[in-house]
C-alpha cells in the first residue's frame, strides 16, 4: 500500500469545493431540521389529540425508514407527483426532514425535564405563552439536551455522505470521482476519512464550548462539565 | 396517479430483498453486541492502554460515515492483507460500526449496576466472571434497552447501502423494480412500507421487553 | 439462552465469511479448482446488464454463460453501484470485471483488456418533444447528465469546455434516463449501445442526436494486470475469439444491439 500525497494536493480546489458544498448543504439542512423539529415539539405539546398523533405519525415515518430511501423517493420520486426540485434543494429538504424527527424527540424530552410548577409560576405572574417558552422553558432544556442536539449535528454530518446518489458534489462523491480518474483508491479514501474526522471533531469541539458555555451561564456554583 | 400493480407482481423480490435486510441487521447486530461489550469492558477498565484504545475506536467510529467504512472494508483492508468476501465486508463493516455505538451505550449501563450488588456476589462466592455474566452484564443490558433498541432501527437503516459492495438487499431490489417498469416511485414506496414495518416491529417488540422487566422488577 | 443465541448467531456469520479470492495463486487454476468464475458488474445498464423479474439479463449474461462453458466453470455476478466496480477487481473481490469498459489509454495502462465484445461512441440522446435541441453540436448553456466515472463523463466535461454546460454525475444510467424523462438534464450522454437500447425500449420518448461526440470506441471486459491474472485472461480472451469465430457472438449481438458487429481478433490501440 503506497501513498502519494500528489493525488490529493494537484486536486485540491476540487476537493476544498466539495467539503465546501458537504457542509453548506449540512448546516443548512441540519439546523432547518433542528427549526422543524422545535416546532413538531411544540405541536407535541398540543392539547388536541389529532395534532400530537399526527407529530408521531411523521417521527415513525421519518425515523423507521432509511435515509438513503427517502432520498431517492424525494428526488427519483418526486418528479412523478410534480416535485421538480434540482439535487442541492433536495438534499436540504431530505436532511432537514430526516433530522425534524429526531429533534423533535430531543426537544420533547427537554419540554419534559422543565417542570410543569414553573410554567404554571410563569402564567400566574402574567407572562405569555411565548415569554414562558422564551424565558422559563428554553433557557433550562437547553442545558440538559445540548449534548442531544451536537449529537444530532455529528450524526447529520456523516448522512450527507449518502447525498452523492442523487448527483450532489459533495465531497464524498469528490473524492471518489478522483480515485476513479487517478486509480488512486486508498490515497482518496483516506483523505476522505479524514475530511469526516475534521469535521466531526470540529462539531465535537465546538460542542463542548457550547455545553459549557451553557452550563456556567446556568450553574455557577457546579462549572463541571458531564 | 401511482400504479402499484407492477411493483407489486414482483413482491416476492422484495420480501427476498427485506430477508437480506433482516439477516444482515440480526447478524450485525448480535456480533457488535459481542464486540461492544468487549471494547466497554477495555474503555471502563483501569489499563490506560485498554481504556485510551477503546476511546480511540469508539470516536473514529462516530466520526466515520457507515458508507465511508464500506468502502474502506471492501476497497482498502485487501492492501493490508484482510481478504474478505463481499457477504463478509458487508457484515464486518455494519458490526464494527454498531459495536462503536453500543460500547458507549452499554457504558452508561454499566456504571448503572450498583456496587452492592457486586459486593454481595463476591460475599456469596462467585467468581468476577460469574459477577459479570450473572450480575453487571443483564443488569447494563437492561437499563439501556431503550438505547439498544433505538441503535437496532438504525442498523436495520444502516443496511440499506450494502449494496454498495455487492449485497442485493431491499433497496437494491427496490432501485432493480423500478428501473425495469419505469415506476421508482412506487417500488420505492413499497421498500419505505417494508423498512418501516421492520423497525416498528422492533421497536414494539423492544417496548414490550422493557415493560415486562419493569413489571419483573416491581413484583 | 442469550448465550446460545450468540453462538448461533456466529456460526451463521462464520459460514457468511467465505474465503474471498486468493490473489496468491495464478487465477486460471484457482477458477478452475472452484469450478466458478466471478464477475463484478454493475447491472443498471442495459443491454449489457440490467434485471428483469430479479433476473440479470442482458448481452453478459448471455455471452458469460458462452464464456463460461469454454472454460468449463460456472459463472457468478456480483452487482454494485459501477464507482465500486474497477477498485473492488484490484481489492481482489472478484476475478474479472464486465461491465464493460471503453477502451482507453490511461485504463490499458491500468488493467488487462479482453478482446473487445462490442463497441461504440459517446452520444447524447435526449427527449423527443424537446425539439428546440436538434444536433450534438449545440450543447452550450445546457444540463447534461452521465454515469459517475465513466469516460462518458469526462467527454462530455471536455467537450463542454468553456461552453457553460452542467453536468450531473448519476450512479448508474437508468437514474440518469429516469432524470432525463423527469425535466431535470437536457441530454444524457452515455455510448450510443446503451443509448440506441434504451430510445428503443421506449419507443418516441427519446432520440439519440448527431454527431457523436466522440470516435469510435472498443468495449471490453477486463481483468487485473499481474500475473496470476495472466492465464486466465489469455484463456477468456480465447473463449471470446472462438465464440465470436462460430457465429454464436453474432446472435448474441444481434439478440442485444439489433446488429451485428465485426470484431477484431487482436486488442486494437485505444482511440481515446
Amino acid at each position: 500500500m503506497s501513498f502519494d500525497p500528489a493525488i490529493i494536493t494537484d486536486n485540491l480546489p476540487q476537493i476544498v469545493d466539495g467539503l465546501r458544498l458537504t457542509i453548506l448543504l449540512w448546516l443548512a439542512g441540519t439546523i432547518t431540521g433542528m427549526a422543524l423539529g422545535f416546532m413538531l415539539a411544540l405541536l407535541q405539546t398540543s392539547r388536541l389529540g389529532p395534532v400530537r398523533f399526527l407529530v408521531r405519525i411523521y417521527q415513525s415515518i421519518f425515523r423507521g425508514t432509511p435515509f438513503l430511501v427517502q432520498i431517492f423517493l424525494l428526488y427519483y420520486g418526486g418528479p412523478m407527483i410534480g416535485l421538480l426540485l434540482n439535487a442541492e434543494t433536495a438534499g436540504v429538504l431530505g436532511l432537514a426532514l430526516y433530522s425534524a424527527a429526531y429533534f423533535t424527540e430531543i426537544f420533547r424530552a427537554g419540554f419534559g425535564a422543565v417542570s410543569v410548577g414553573q410554567a404554571e409560576a410563569g402564567r400566574i405572574c402574567g407572562l405569555s405563552e411565548f415569554q414562558i417558552l422564551c424565558h422559563i422553558q428554553l433557557p433550562q432544556m437547553m442545558v440538559t439536551i445540548t449534548p442531544a442536539l451536537v449529537g444530532m449535528f455529528i450524526v447529520m454530518s456523516k448522512e450527507t455522505a449518502i447525498l452523492s446518489v442523487m448527483t450532489v458534489p459533495e465531497i464524498t462523491a469528490v473524492l471518489s470521482g478522483i480515485g476513479s480518474a487517478t486509480f488512486t483508491y486508498v490515497e482518496t479514501l483516506l483523505t476522505l476519512v479524514l475530511c469526516y474526522w475534521v469535521l466531526v471533531g470540529a462539531t465535537t469541539w465546538i460542542g463542548s464550548r457550547v455545553e459549557r458555555h451553557m452550563q456556567r451561564h446556568l450553574l455557577p456554583e457546579n462549572g463541571k462539565t458531564a | 396517479m401511482l400504479e402499484f400493480s407492477g411493483a407489486l407482481n414482483e413482491f416476492p423480490l422484495f420480501l427476498q430483498g427485506a430477508w437480506a435486510s433482516i439477516l444482515y441487521a440480526v447478524g450485525c447486530l448480535t456480533l457488535g453486541f459481542l464486540l461492544a461489550v468487549m471494547i466497554c469492558m477495555a474503555r471502563i477498565s483501569t489499563v490506560r492502554i485498554a481504556s485510551l484504545s477503546a476511546r480511540v475506536y469508539i470516536n473514529v467510529i462516530r466520526a466515520t460515515p457507515l458508507l465511508v467504512v464500506l468502502l474502506i472494508v471492501f476497497n482498502i483492508l485487501p492492501f493490508v492483507g484482510v481478504e474478505l468476501s463481499p457477504e463478509a465486508s458487508a457484515l464486518l463493516s455494519l458490526t464494527v460500526c454498531t459495536a462503536g455505538y453500543q460500547a458507549e451505550i452499554l457504558r452508561g449501563g454499566f456504571a448503572g449496576v450498583s456496587q452492592g450488588q457486586i459486593e454481595a456476589g463476591r460475599i456469596t462466592g462467585m467468581s468476577e466472571w460469574q459477577i459479570f455474566r450473572h450480575i453487571k452484564l443483564p443488569q447494563a443490558f437492561r437499563l439501556t434497552l431503550p438505547a439498544l433498541i433505538n441503535e437496532t432501527t438504525i442498523m436495520i437503516k444502516g443496511t440499506s447501502l450494502i449494496s454498495t459492495v455487492g449485497i442485493l438487499e431491499l433497496t437494491r431490489v427496490a432501485q432493480n423494480v423500478g428501473n425495469s417498469n419505469f415506476r421508482p416511485l412506487e417500488a420505492l414506496l413499497i421498500a419505505a412500507a417494508l423498512y418501516w414495518l421492520m423497525t416498528t416491529a422492533m421497536t414494539i417488540a423492544g417496548d414490550a421487553l422493557i415493560h415486562r422487566y419493569a413489571r419483573e422488577k416491581q413484583s | 439462552m442469550l448465550f446460545r443465541k450468540l453462538i448461533g448467531a456466529i456460526s451463521v456469520a462464520a459460514a457468511l465469511t467465505m474465503p474471498a479470492l486468493a490473489q496468491d495463486k495464478d487465477l486460471l487454476a484457482t477458477v478452475k479448482e472452484r469450478g466458478e468464475l466471478v464477475v463484478g458488474t454493475e447491472m443498471q445498464f442495459p443491454p449489457f446488464d440490467f434485471i428483469e423479474n430479479g433476473k440479470q439479463v442482458g448481452f453478459n449474461a448471455d455471452l458469460f454463460a458462452e464464456i463460461g462453458k469454454e472454460l468449463g466453470v460456472k459463472v457468478k455476478f456480483i452487482d454494485l453501484p459501477w464507482s465500486n466496480v474497477l477498485p473492488g477487481l484490484e481489492a481482489g473481490k472478484f476475478d474479472m470485471v464486465a461491465g464493460p469498459n471503453t477502451l482507453t489509454a490511461a485504463r490499458l495502462e491500468k488493467y488487462y483488456f479482453n478482446l473487445p465484445i462490442s463497441g461504440g461512441a459517446i452520444s447524447i440522446m435526449k427527449l423527443a418533444k424537446n425539439t428546440g435541441f436538434t444536433s450534438a453540436e449545440d450543447i452550450e448553456g445546457r444540463t447534461f447528465g452521465a454515469q459517475r466515472e465513466t469516460v462518458s463523463a469526462t467527454k462530455i466535461r471536455e467537450v463542454g469546455e468553456g461552453k457553460n454546460i452542467t453536468v450531473r454525475d448519476y450512479g448508474d444510467n437508468n437514474q440518469a434516463y429516469a432524470d432525463l424523462v423527469a425535466g431535470r438534464l437536457d441530454g444524457v450522454v452515455a455510448q450510443s449501445t446503451n443509448l440506441y437500447y434504451a430510445a428503443k425500449l421506449r419507443e418516441g420518448m427519446f432520440e439519440v442526436l448527431q454527431p457523436a461526440i466522440g470516435p469510435m470506441a472498443w468495449f471490453s471486459y477486463v481483468g487485473r494486470r499481474d500475473e496470476n491474472s495472466l492465464a486466465l485472461m489469455k484463456a477468456i480472451d480465447e473463449a471470446i475469439l472462438k465464440v465470436s469465430k462460430d457465429g454464436r457472438m453474432a446472435e448474441i449481438q444481434l439478440k442485444w444491439f439489433g446488429v451485428t458487429m465485426d470484431l477484431p481478433e487482436t486488442l486494437p490501440n485505444p482511440q481515446m
